[in-house]
């Protein structure tokens, strides 16, 4: 019978990364443990707790700055062994961490110690996020909000104060930037060069600017906006402050825009904007055809991430503003999956299940994939995209699956998955065993913030993928470049050594996985 | 007037982390000047108490 047993730290605050970091590696590193929690003692997370039974009375004391270890095991043994391990790497993370510059208590004080500051990163619980923008403005700084859960009304006042005072605010919710070449939050590192981007995706930032970085371009800023930036109620304020200064930037040529497309009226605005811009714009607005805002040698719009850096390539190479799409990089690789995908896959095998960390890769490829299915099969996923159908039960797949494994449902009180995959090596297990799996869908992100070794992350499935005797391809996309903290070329080549067919973009990948669970044997798109 | 925000463009950030420490590190480690506060809930959490202090600021 399993026990349950709770040890408090009073008054020790740590974020969420590295509470959920030694959560995850008990349950990897000592035998017996059910479930591990490590958290603070909020009011948000002691539902959470409650949840998966691991209230007790003792941890329900705790308050927002005690750390809960609370723990499921099958013997006293292992939740003894299991509490002494948390401890012991909460304790040594401290001493990494003992540096003069984290003496730091209040944005007046870090001002004190770093004068000429001019961004404030914030990445505080979502409940306090607010708070520190609004000290951080009042302070003459730009903010980068990474912290999500901030209200649309704090978000909208707080635009509107960063706008009156000729500051930037990105987010909330802004997973991903750059600025003169510097990475925040999750982001790649690439070459520096005359490209700026502007998005209200984290990801599509990422892809868009890697994939530039291996077409030998370079990209200088990459100014996130939130995704809510692109609304009514917001009415783009960030992302029309952000074309401006990238506008008066000389050292910008491009300005590649990104986003979920905008509302009617602040699209209206965008387009204006645009219209006024000296310098040229591709925009990529997910999940919308191209053809809504092409103005001769001012703008162009594209269908996907990759079309966008294939059109910046096209412009910094012929000074020519023409939409430039391509089928695939590598023609005979794609042609040889598709042989031996028609071969070998059983009659029973017809769907694709795609298990994302990148919320707009999920996005991306569901676009991709409906328009492409030539089967009348229908699409299931937990995005919401016109064509597709949001998928009953997010746990289980039916039919062709595509999952956002970021999503909240995934990630309330756990990690995220570009930062730990044990929810989506799970999932990949039960795919692997699933007799009408037809191919699996994977996307690995790299860059600072992210996990140090994601392929690694997932190797031990890979290893009971390969024992299976089913055949079934599995497709993946490496979002990354060479300069990135992580081993690109290395984790692709782990990836080719497992037998994972390894595609250049995340455009590329969803195309050849509609291509196999349509099982056709050679190239032919609709 | 230049704006402050083209001065982030054109200088590059000078950061002042708040929160996630891997941010910190990461901004370290591509060399920019950057500080971190060691953030913890004001008010020990209690929303209410941390308004009323609010309000007397």
């Amino acid at each position: 019978m399993a026990i349950v047993r709770t040890h408090l730290i009073h008054q020790e605050y740590r974020d969420s990364v590295q509470l959920m970091r030694a959560a995850s590696s008990v349950s990897k590193e000592i035998d017996g443990v059910k479930i591990a929690s490590v958290m603070m003692g909020t009011t948000k997370n002691k539902p959470l707790l409650e949840e998966v039974g691991l209230l007790t009375p003792e941890a329900n004391i705790a308050d927002a700055n005690d750390i809960i270890i609370s723990i499921r095991a099958d013997s006293e043994t292992s939740a003894e062994a299991a509490i002494g391990f948390i401890l012991d790497y909460l304790s040594q993370s401290v001493q990494s961490s003992h540096d003069s510059t984290l003496l730091y208590r209040s944005i007046r004080g870090a001002l004190a110690g770093l004068p000429g500051a001019n961004l404030a990163v914030i990445s505080v619980p979502g409940e306090y996020a607010a708070r520190d923008s609004h000290i951080a403005l009042m302070n003459d700084l730009n903010v980068l909000l990474f912290s999500d859960n901030v209200s649309l009304e704090d978000e909208i006042r707080l635009k509107k104060e960063a706008h009156s005072k000729g500051l930037l605010l990105m987010g909330p919710d802004c997973g991903t930037a750059m600025i003169k070449n510097v990475g925040l939050g999750f982001c790649n590192i690439v070459n520096p060069g005359s490209i700026g981007i502007i998005a209200a995706s984290g990801t599509g930032t990422q892809e868009v600017m890697t994939l530039c970085h291996h077409l030998n371009l370079g990209v200088t800023h990459a100014i996130g906006t939130g995704s809510r930036d692109v609304t009514d109620a917001v009415g783009g304020i960030t992302m029309i402050d952000g074309l401006r200064a990238l506008e008066r930037d000389t050292s910008i040529k491009l300005i590649i825009l990104v986003s979920k497309p905008p509302e009617a009226n602040t699209i209206s605005k965008i387009v204006r904007e645009i219209r006024n811009c000296s310098k040229p714009v591709i925009i990529n607005f997910l999940g919308k055809h191209h053809g809504y805002c092409d103005f001769p040698n001012k703008s162009v719009t594209v269908d996907t991430l990759e079309d966008a850096a294939y059109t910046a390539a096209t412009f910094i190479q012929s000074g020519k503003l023409t939409r430039t799409t391509i089928q695939f990089d590598d023609e005979v690789k794609v042609a040889k999956s598709l042989r031996e995908a028609k071969q070998r896959l059983h009659p029973d095998q017809k769907f694709i299940r795609g298990l994302f960390a990148g919320g707009t890769f999920t996005f991306e490829a569901a676009q991709i994939i409906r328009d492409l299915l030539l089967t009348k099969d229908s699409l299931y996923t937990n995005i919401h995209l016109d064509g597709t159908r949001i998928i009953k039960n997010v746990k289980t797949s039916q039919g062709n699956t595509l999952i956002d494994m970021g999503a909240d449902e995934f990630t309330l009180g756990k990690p995220h998955p570009m930062i730990d995959q044990t929810e989506r090596t799970q999932r990949f297990l039960k795919e692997i065993n699933d007799p009408e799996t037809a191919v699996i869908l994977l996307d690995f992100v790299l860059g600072y913030g992210s996990h140090p070794d994601p392929v690694l992350d997932m190797e031990d499935a890979f290893l009971q993928w390969k024992k299976n005797n089913r055949f079934i391809p599995i497709v993946a996309h490496v979002c990354g470049t060479p300069l990135d903290p992580q081993d690109y070329n290395n984790s692709l080549n782990r990836l080719a050594s497992h037998g994972v067919i390894t595609m250049p973009t995340n455009a590329q990948a969803a195309k050849l996985a509609a291509l196999i669970a349509s099982k056709k044997d050679k190239i032919e798109m609709k | 007037m230049t704006k402050k925000i083209d001065k982030l463009v054109k200088d590059g950030p000078l950061v002042i982390n708040i929160g996630l420490r891997s941010f910190f590190e990461a901004s370290k480690t591509q060399g920019i000047p950057v500080v971190h506060i060691k953030w913890e809930p004001p008010a020990r959490g209690n929303r209410e108490l941390l308004h009323l202090l609010d309000k007397l600021l």
